[in-house]
């Protein structure tokens, strides 16, 4: 076959199209700049955010290497320094923690390091430089705040420096400092060599030959490799290869681990995606279509002189890529602009670094994937109108183009009402979210009280929850509370956090009810899969039934705190619990399987059943002794020995999140006895949490003098407030209004345009039709109307197709996503797309009549002699 | 006398490259009479018809169209009086392609808002034969029978006037004289006044009276 160069000439006839017909292919490029803004403004969202949270993770775990390796001597270190797979390796030297007071909320690590660890570690100078004489230090703005020193160099300050047990107390001159960042796991302070050398030389023995670890003259290596891909082989093959001991420590940057975003996040992307994706289709379709009708004639022509089908298609494919080239350049920048104004919204709602949020990190990669993804729109949408043009039979084109018009009018039509009504039902969507997104509720899951106080460490999710103190109201806090003339009401949350030995009875009922249960049963079986060292189920099973035990909990609570319990089941079916009969010292109140999962409850007991609780007194405890990760051993509690006393169950209740101790075991069966029972069982011991209501219009001086206690009186305890938590809410809410209300008016746009374009389109085409019924004496308001009632009839469609999908969407996917989510409370709305209907009335009504006005500048002989 | 058009005169641009399209023509028709106006083409005769249609307006001069100086209304009134008063038939035919035969025919009557004069409109159909085509769409019929159509949707209203711009225009010979021939006996059988302007000789020749205009003027 010969191969006719022909490029030229498709070129030609592609461009002289667009240049003679600019006005009809600016709309189209309009359109093409939409999709293109939407898409990189999401493109820049997503990717800024996914960056942050990398950058985020890498904050909180304290380094930007991909790995490192960990306790080492120098023999070990320069044992892997040199191997070829590693790109940069540099090491900091253990030396200790910092112990003065200020610090307490604030861990502080006590290291020497290399220059290019600390740039690595985020804890380089940015003011100052590192550590040089043995008494310079290095460390950040927010340890130098705590200890209440001036944040410059040259600062003079007094550190106690626990090393390996010994702790020495010296003054210390700041010789630079930088930026620290709360949710980092632990602040730096940097010494000198000097310094490390004197009090903490490198270590001689390895980790395992040493007694135990004090964490004192250790060498943490963080290096890179060539690429952040399959890190776990890279470092097994690292210490295969050196030969360093098998058993070395070593730790991978989960930054560089993928899975940050879950399925929940990757399937809101993939309906923004789709969303924008059909926008853009449903516009550049349909004016990619009419564009093709109105040029059919050139296209039949075309065919005539002897274009083939292939070349036409080809040209409408070339005009659609003009269109790009011109249309994606000229939302990019626009886009990138609109993701910059929403992203500080956005990323305010994530737990990241506040160090760099909201800051737009745009690259190239973001650009050439909105541009494909634009791209790859426009050529899905000019594929049909392709078709089309290619399809055209030469006589036809010449004879019937107003037939042609009539019989498409259904299909043009529908393109347009779909397209109206996506921005509605987005609009309505957003709308039913961010009103549904329930202050109450979420107050009422976050805070229950006006005020919450607690040992700092207790709600902080970035201390383990073995570390956390679960009985840190001091005394000496109760005592000054009660004496606070503002407080109204108090309540006490006291708590022990292990297990419960079952009796036999209780046991064979935890069996039949949870053991045995199907939902459990295949929760059980996907987690003990019998690999890598996991038991399989029935290993577990057996375990659990030859220990007769289940995580969970002994609260003891004040009145107060009993009012706000959550009722599920009692005796006598009431939702109303007394008081004065539970506190009689005879009752307890139980909880349900999983209940802190979903609204599912399986209750270990009924009301009415009787089970024994263990004391948890220190007299009768006994110690286990329990090995770590590194060896080094430990000693757990045992309180098998304890004495147990018979309660009756009076009620299963649900404890609000607000209240109880918010990690969870596997089961978390939890016991709730009074205050004074609670106490006597187990002996005195102090309340994990205080909550105080205070009299209404004395909540500043309240406020006012709890905060001054608990940063200087006792800077171990930390409040919440219901304050503090609204302002949370305001963010999230306008957060969820603000994206969302700024998709719906550019896809409304969209939706505007297509529906302009569609009856410009159609008015033009019909000029002469509408000539031809001047002449036989239609008047302009006759004419006005019936171009007003074609408007109307996509209006009502638009209003009847974007009722109904909202409604459905409404009451099927939105409710169910909202129920599953705590803050939420689903309620039915349609106000939006009724509201929005009349105004989109107004507008289609209005469009046509513009339209006609400027047709009718060409006078009707004009219009009339136009063949 | 039904019609009467006096010293209409109407100029296209200005100075140097003013266009005369009519300059200074009179024109009186009588009531049932039949007259074909005939010139070549550029000579001024479809912008005559405009004017006396009421489509177009002179730079000066004054039509009178059954006692109604129509040069002193303006658009929606002009509109209506011409629904009302004249009937066109183009050269294209110029059917609404959306619409049913018989809809074409009695829309200008339901655009006024009028009752549908059915036997007069059976009438008017069944003398130009296109009784049979009346529920099809307008794409279906030939060039003869679509003139036919127009024909009769220029009737529909009892004009005062009918102006048909080329009508065989667009025809074959045997088609035209077929079509002219109904033209006549129809415009005869309902009393009807036609000014029609061709450049066709022959068809001119089946008027009553032939006027003839040559750059702008009537000779």
């Amino acid at each position: 076959m010969l191969n006719v160069n022909n490029k030229k000439a498709i070129r030609k006839i592609s461009l002289s199209g667009i240049t003679t017909n600019i006005k009809k292919y600016v709309i189209l490029i309009f359109a093409v700049a939409l999709t293109s803004l939407l898409f990189t403004a999401l493109f820049t969202i997503g990717g800024s955010t996914v960056k942050e949270m990398q950058l985020s993770t890498m904050r909180q775990v304290g380094g930007s290497s991909h790995a490192g390796l960990k306790y080492l001597t120098q023999k070990e270190y320069d044992m892997v320094k040199d191997d070829p797979a590693i790109k940069d390796i540099s090491y900091r030297i253990t030396v200790g923690d910092v112990t003065n007071k200020e610090l307490n909320k604030l861990r502080t690590e006590v290291n020497y390091s290399e220059d290019e660890n600390a740039k690595g570690g985020f804890c380089y100078p940015e003011e100052g430089s590192m550590p040089k004489k043995e008494n310079e230090i290095v460390t950040s703005d927010l340890v130098l705040q705590k200890l209440g020193v001036p944040v410059e160099v040259g600062s003079k300050v007094k550190l106690s420096i626990n090393i390996g047990g010994q702790e020495i107390t010296d003054d210390f001159i700041v010789s630079g400092y930088y930026t620290g960042d709360v949710i980092n796991a632990s602040q730096m302070l940097l010494v000198s060599k000097e310094f490390q050398e004197k009090y903490a030389p490198i270590k001689t023995t390895i980790l395992p030959e040493t007694a135990y670890n004090d964490y004192v003259g250790w060498i943490m290596a963080d290096f890179n490799f060539g690429n952040s891909f399959g890190l776990e082989k890279k470092i097994d093959g690292l210490i295969k290869r050196t030969g360093i001991r098998e058993d070395v420590d070593y730790g991978i940057n989960w930054a560089y681990v993928g899975g940050s975003f879950d399925a929940e996040t990757m399937v809101l992307v993939g309906i923004m995606l789709f969303t924008i994706f059909l926008a853009g289709y449903l516009i550049i379709y349909n004016i990619f279509y009419i564009n093709v009708i109105s040029d059919i004639r050139e296209y039949g022509l075309l065919k005539t002189i002897g274009t083939t089908t292939k070349q036409l298609k080809k040209v409408v494919k070339k005009r659609a890529r003009i269109v790009s080239v011109i249309g994606i350049p000229l939302g990019i920048l626009p886009g990138i602009f609109v993701g910059m104004c929403l992203l500080p919204m956005i990323s305010n709602q994530m737990n990241s670094a506040n160090v760099g949020k909201g800051q737009v990190h745009v690259n190239i990669l973001t650009i050439l994937v909105s541009a494909a993804f634009t791209y790859a729109t426009v050529i899905f949408s000019a594929n049909r109108p392709c078709k089309k043009a290619g399809s055209v039979s030469p006589i036809e084109a010449l004879r019937t183009r107003e037939n042609e018009d009539a019989g498409r009018k259904s299909k043009k039509g529908r393109v347009v009402v779909l397209s109206l009504s996506l921005a509605l039902v987005i609009l309505n969507s957003v709308f039913s979210m961010a009103k549904g997104f329930s202050m109450d509720k979420y107050i009422e899951q976050m805070i229950v009280s006006d005020y919450s106080v607690q040992n700092a460490t207790l709600d902080n999710p970035g201390i383990a929850s073995t570390d956390k103190i679960l009985d840190g109201v001091t005394t000496d806090f109760i005592s000054e509370l009660k004496e606070r003339p503002e407080v109204q009401d108090v309540g006490n949350v006291y708590i022990f956090d292990d297990y419960h030995l079952m009796d036999d009875e209780s046991w064979k009922k935890i069996q039949e009810r949870i053991l045995s249960n199907e939902r459990f049963l295949s929760e059980i079986n996907e987690m003990y899969t019998g690999v890598n060292g996991i038991p399989t189920a029935d290993e577990y099973l057996d375990m659990r039934n030859s220990e007769k035990e289940l995580d969970g909990a002994t609260y003891g609570i004040s009145k107060m705190i009993f009012d706000k319990l959550e009722v599920v089941k009692t005796a006598d079916g009431s939702d109303k619990l007394d008081w004065d009969k539970f506190n009689s010292g005879n009752y307890v109140l139980t909880t349900c399987c999983k209940d802190y999962d979903d609204d599912i409850c399986i209750p270990y007991f009924e009301p009415g059943e009787v089970i024994q609780v263990g004391s948890r007194d220190e007299k009768y405890v006994t110690y286990d002794t329990a090995y770590g990760m590194s060896g080094e051993e430990f000693e757990i509690p045992n309180y098998d020995n304890e004495p147990t006393k018979e309660y009756e169950v009076y009620a299963v209740v649900k404890i609000p999140y607000a209240i109880r101790f918010q990690s969870f075991g596997e089961f978390q069966c939890d016991y709730i006895l009074p205050e004074d029972e609670f106490l006597n069982l187990n002996g005195d011991r102090n309340p994990m949490r205080t909550l105080v209501d205070v009299k209404d219009d004395q909540e500043v001086e309240f406020e006012k003098w709890i905060d001054n206690y608990t940063s200087s009186i006792n800077p171990d305890m930390k409040y919440n407030s219901k304050n503090t938590v609204l302002e949370e809410y305001k963010s999230f809410s306008d957060m969820l209004k603000v994206v969302g209300f700024t998709l719906s008016f550019i896809l409304g746009i969209i939706g505007l345009l297509n529906f302009a374009n569609t009856m410009i389109s159609s008015i033009i085409v019909r000029a002469r039709e509408l000539a031809v019924l001047e002449a036989v004496g239609m008047t302009g308001k006759q004419q006005k109307i019936k171009l007003m009632k074609e408007g109307l009839r996509y209006f009502v469609w638009t209003s009847l197709f974007s009722i109904v999908v909202s409604i459905l969407l409404n009451i099927t996917a939105i409710k169910a996503f909202m129920n599953g989510m705590a803050m939420f409370s689903w309620q039915f709305t349609i106000t939006p797309v009724l509201i929005c209907l009349p105004i989109i009335g107004v507008l289609v009504a209005l469009i046509p009549l513009l339209v006609y006005a400027r047709m009718c500048r060409v006078s009707v002989v004009d219009r009339l002699r136009v063949e | 006398m039904i019609l009467q058009a006096m010293d209409l005169k109407k100029y296209y641009g200005e100075g140097e490259a003013q266009v005369k399209a009519l300059d200074g023509v009179s024109l009186s028709v009588y009531r049932g009479e039949f007259v074909s106006i005939v010139g070549t083409s550029g000579s001024g005769k479809s912008t005559l018809l405009h004017m006396l249609g009421g489509l177009d307006n002179p730079t000066s001069g004054r039509i009178i169209i059954d006692d109604k100086d129509i040069s002193e209304l303006k658009g929606d009134a002009l509109c209506i009086f011409r629904r009302r008063k004249i009937g066109f038939v183009f050269q294209s035919f110029n059917l609404v392609p959306s619409l049913k035969v018989y809809d074409n025919i009695i829309l200008p009557l339901e655009l006024d808002g009028c009752k549908v004069d059915k036997d007069y409109i059976g009438s008017v159909v069944a003398s130009l034969g296109i009784a049979g085509k009346l529920d099809t769409y307008p794409g279906k019929l030939s060039g003869g029978q679509q003139q036919r159509v127009a024909i009769a949707r220029a009737l529909a209203t009892k004009p005062a006037i009918l102006l048909a711009d080329e009508p065989t225009g667009n025809l074959d010979s045997k088609t035209s004289q077929d079509v002219l021939g109904l033209l006549k006996t129809t415009g005869q059988k309902f009393k009807q006044t036609i000014v029609m302007i061709t450049h066709d000789e022959e068809i001119a020749q089946m008027a009553d009276r032939i006027v003839r205009i040559e750059d702008g003027r009537i000779v």
